[in-house]
């Protein structure tokens, strides 16, 4: 198989007092060997929602309605729990924003990591996990280990913390490691640092596959193959980086493009995409997009548009609108 | 933290110090004079004067206090005034009853309300939570006394399982030790059972809508790991610092206990002594409630730093 | 509507959305209407004897049944209600007084005043609550007014340390500086601001220990400490049930569920006020 996962039609539903809410609607995509693929988009997009159901860590009352989540030629939506626990940690393993309440604040270090190979390998001595947690600490960019090891979490500072998290998410040499918003928490100085640790990781494991997800696509670009661009639980865009950026197809892409802050030689102003997110309660009849976009027309209020490739010379490139040019 | 729990004990001995003084002139400020209590109206003068040279009931009180503080250094308790007998006498036998059952409560509250907690927070929202904390709620509501008199209505009449009252020692017939405590333990300890119940429930509640537990979950915890090794630890500082405020109220309700089902404690002994106005008795007993609970919040306060990392003395 | 009305009818719905608030409101009611205008419809004096059979169990004539002294039990209960509720009400209102007094003086104050402060509220908590009230019936002798003044003294500490804390905390802020250039004297501004702050966790903390009182009391009372005979306190109901329960074991029962059901209700009624003040929790629970 040329992909390590493989999602289609994927629609998570919460079901609440107020009525269903979709929180993903028919996403399909595909995660290839070796990549990196990044997920951007607003807060509440649903790109969070998607890492959770890979693992299906999603919080109740929410819910697979349909779709299916090929990995390694079995569909983790129709997995029993016990069979996600086997999975979690060692095949697929997630990093989460806030590094600072990550870590079980009563549990040192050590015990926090050799739980993991404890779990995942149950055969392995006291020794080799002993060599295995130093290692992964070293290939972290940590240094005096020992104390690291013997500390506990409110003792180390946040990118030390962050920096543990990364190691247990790969000590077990995972096939997909999902990183959401890993650095948005941390000081300016250490996001550098930490997005460095992460890429070096995905180049030097040839068996790994990351998905970025972060609300800034300027950062994507400069790290990932690839980027998907969600909207209110649905994609909108996938194409290769560089032409993400410098060929967007979809308003909202270029609308997030033009609205992140960056600093070039020529200031450009802030293209600020106008408008709400509506609510993930109603059922839209056309694009989802319709009420914030520049450049509708009639026909966008009234179908749907399908996710189709406009790519050229066999690289592909995905848009879901009317008017792709 | 060595240093810290000594520091503590000298705390505490000062307290009880402070305590008996004032528990000293307090006693001896009330109306109520022991002997006339005892030997009705018209004493013989001859025999009063005789009792009072050797209690020294005849002294000015703060010398009847150094007196008494000096005696009780060199382990001489004094003698209750209704029959001479030796304070130490009357209580060498009850504290380790008294101990056995305000422990046996604690312990015992304990056992019973974590499971209940844990399982009420896992569950929540369901039929199970909902019957756990309505129970609890209820148990809150309901005298301890009024839980040991029913309690000797179903087991000891009803059912004939337990006696009701008196006392067995465990050398002698453990089972028969066993049953005729197990009754005051639950009544004693079944309130605070139902107050960590509801208190653990709560703490869990909140833990597990943490990140580092949807982690741990991300790790490849099984369920069963998640609830009792990841949270349960996170969930008890508010549920011992709960089961700290309830120590003095177990202590009372010990008390009350001890008289329900007729059991020969301290509790038994400060209730009968009262009524006597037998200072040198009241005097031991209550400071030894006093000194329970200062030992009891110290082995909290070790817990604390035992479960929380972030704790250092 | 205006700002105001529209605040209000907010916390109206929020109200009437939380259940355990109803419930305990509806229930708190019911005991105090009971307390003040039961004992005129009830059929016997508390105090009546031979009122029927003596010992009897329930029966028409009398619907809780008879104590040894042929008193009717039902009269008795509903006597008790307006005995408890008064006495806890008491205890409620002198503990914060004498707790205010104490927190106030002991932040405002400061210094050696403080410190002396706390380390009394210290030893009243470090002796348990009925030995205290033991030592007070002692020096009084038994009674109505010694549960009042012991449970007292009991729970005023709780009192006092909420409001010292809320004292020491406010003593720096600006509107006491503020409320100094508009000319009022300290002591009316520490009460002013502190009180309306405190006011919210002082309410839910006495439906508390109004409950706590109400066990309080009916253990004191069955110790014989308490209220005396023939007062029907319910914990009085109890002791005297003590010598008959066996075979008469509705002699428990009754006054029993009045206790629940009266500490049960304030209970709620804390809980339900707690989750009204506090913005974190829905009333859903």
């Amino acid at each position: 198989m040329d992909n390590k996962l493989s999602v289609k039609d994927l629609n998570v539903e919460f079901t609440t007092i107020k009525g269903k809410a979709k929180i993903l609607r028919d996403v399909s995509f595909e995660l290839k060997e070796h990549e990196m693929l990044g997920f951007a988009g607003e807060s509440g997009c649903g790109k969070t929602m998607t890492s959770m159901s890979i693992i299906r860590l999603i919080p109740p009352p929410g819910k697979i309605t349909r779709g299916s989540i090929i990995f390694e030629e079995k569909d983790l939506a129709q997995n029993s729990p016990r069979e996600m626990v086997d999975i979690r940690g060692k095949k697929i393993s997630i990093i989460f924003q806030e590094p600072l309440t990550a870590l079980n604040p009563c549990y040192r270090v050590s015990w926090q990591l050799e739980e993991i190979l404890k779990l995942h390998f149950p055969d392995m001595d006291k020794n080799e996990r002993r060599k295995r947690t130093i290692n992964i600490l070293k290939n972290v960019g940590l240094s005096d280990i020992k104390k690291v090891l013997n500390s506990y979490p409110h003792q180390l500072s946040g990118g030390m913390r962050q920096r543990i998290v990364i190691a247990m998410a790969i000590i077990c040499d995972p096939q997909i490691m999902i990183a959401d918003e890993p650095t948005t928490a941390l000081d300016v100085t250490i996001q550098a640092e930490i997005l460095s640790l992460i890429k070096e990781i995905q180049e030097e494991r040839k068996q790994l596959s990351v998905i970025f997800i972060s609300h800034d696509i300027n950062l994507l670009a400069e790290r990932c193959d690839r980027i998907m661009i969600m909207y209110l639980g649905e994609i909108l865009e996938v194409a290769d980086s560089d032409d993400i950026i410098n060929k967007p197809i979809h308003p909202y892409t270029r609308g997030l493009i033009g609205s992140t802050p960056r600093v070039s030689l020529s200031r450009k102003q802030f293209d600020f995409i106008k408008g709400e997110l509506p609510s993930a309660y109603t059922d839209i009849e056309g694009c989802s997009f319709y009420n914030r976009c520049t450049e509708k027309d009639e026909s966008c209020r009234q179908q749907k548009p399908e996710l189709i490739d406009i790519g050229d010379g066999g690289k592909q490139h995905l848009v879901r609108c009317f008017k792709k040019k | 933290m060595g240093i810290y729990i000594l520091k503590r004990i000298g705390v505490m001995l000062i307290t009880l110090v402070v305590i008996s003084i004032i528990i000293f002139f307090l006693i001896h400020m009330l109306p109520g004079d022991p002997i006339t209590i005892l030997y009705g109206k018209n004493p013989n003068p001859e025999l009063i004067e005789r009792i009072q040279k050797f209690y020294g009931l005849d002294l000015p009180i703060y010398q009847q206090y150094f007196r008494w503080a000096g005696n009780v250094l060199q382990g001489d308790f004094g003698a209750s005034l209704r029959d001479g007998v030796p304070v130490l006498d009357l209580i060498k036998e009850r504290i380790p009853r008294t101990l056995i059952l305000c422990f046996g409560a604690i312990i015992f509250g304990i056992i019973f309300s974590f499971p209940a907690g844990i399982l009420a927070a896992w569950k929540k929202g369901g039929w199970l939570d909902f019957s756990l904390t309505s129970y609890s709620l209820v148990m809150l509501s309901v005298p301890q006394f009024w839980l040991g008199l029913f309690f000797i209505l179903l087991f000891s009449y009803k059912l004939g399982w337990f006696p009701s009252s008196g006392w067995i020692y465990p050398g002698r017939d453990f089972i028969g030790f066993l049953k005729i405590i197990i009754m005051p333990i639950v009544a004693t300890g079944f309130m605070e059972a139902a107050v960590i119940t509801r208190m653990l429930r709560s703490s869990m509640i909140d833990v597990l809508s943490a990140d580092y537990i949807t982690l741990a979950r991300a790790k490849g915890n099984p369920e069963r790991r998640v609830l009792m090794i990841h949270s349960v630890r996170n969930s008890l500082i508010p549920v011992i610092t709960v089961i700290g405020f309830l120590i003095g109220y177990l202590l009372g309700g010990e008390i009350v206990i001890e008289k329900v089902f007729n059991f020969p404690g301290m509790g038994s002994l400060i209730v009968f002594s009262t009524s006597f106005r037998d200072y040198p008795v009241i005097q031991i007993s209550i400071l030894f409630y006093a000194a329970l609970f200062m030992v009891i919040n110290l082995i909290i306060d070790i817990a604390y730093a035992l479960i929380d990392p972030t704790i250092r003395y | 509507m205006s700002n105001k009305s529209r605040a209000r009818s907010e916390l109206f719905t929020r109200i009437v959305k939380n259940k355990k608030l109803v419930i305990s409101l509806v229930m708190v009611t019911i005991l105090v209407m009971l307390a003040i205008f039961g004992p005129m419809f009830v059929p016997y004096g508390y105090e009546q004897m031979n009122t029927g059979e003596r010992l009897a169990p329930p029966n028409q004539n009398n619907i809780f049944g008879t104590d040894h002294f042929g008193r009717d039990l039902f009269s008795r209960v509903v006597y008790g209600a307006r005995y408890s509720l008064m006495i806890s009400l008491l205890v409620v209102i002198f503990s914060n007084i004498i707790g205010i007094t104490f927190g106030v003086s002991a932040g405002y104050i400061g210094g050696k005043f403080d410190i002396f402060a706390m380390r009394v509220i210290d030893i009243i908590f470090t002796v348990p609550w009925i030995l205290i009230a033991i030592l007070v019936a002692m020096s009084i002798g038994r009674g109505t007014q010694t549960v009042i003044i012991a449970l007292s003294i009991v729970y005023s500490p709780q009192v006092a340390r909420v409001i010292r804390g809320t004292t020491l905390s406010l003593k720096e802020k600006e509107f006491i500086e503020a409320g100094k250039i508009s000319g009022e004297k300290s002591l009316s501004i520490i009460f002013r601001y502190i009180l309306s702050n405190s006011l919210g966790p002082l309410i839910v903390q006495s439906t508390m220990v109004m409950a706590y009182t109400m066990l309080a009391e009916a253990a004191l009372s069955y110790l014989g400490y308490g209220i005396a005979p023939p007062t029907p306190s319910w914990g009085l109901l109890l002791q005297d049930a003590t010598r008959y329960y066996i075979k008469s074991s509705y002699l428990v029962y009754f006054p029993g569920a009045a206790i629940m059901f009266a500490v049960l209700s304030f209970s709620f009624l804390g809980d339900g006020l707690r989750d009204l003040l506090d913005p974190k929790f829905s009333p859903l629970g």
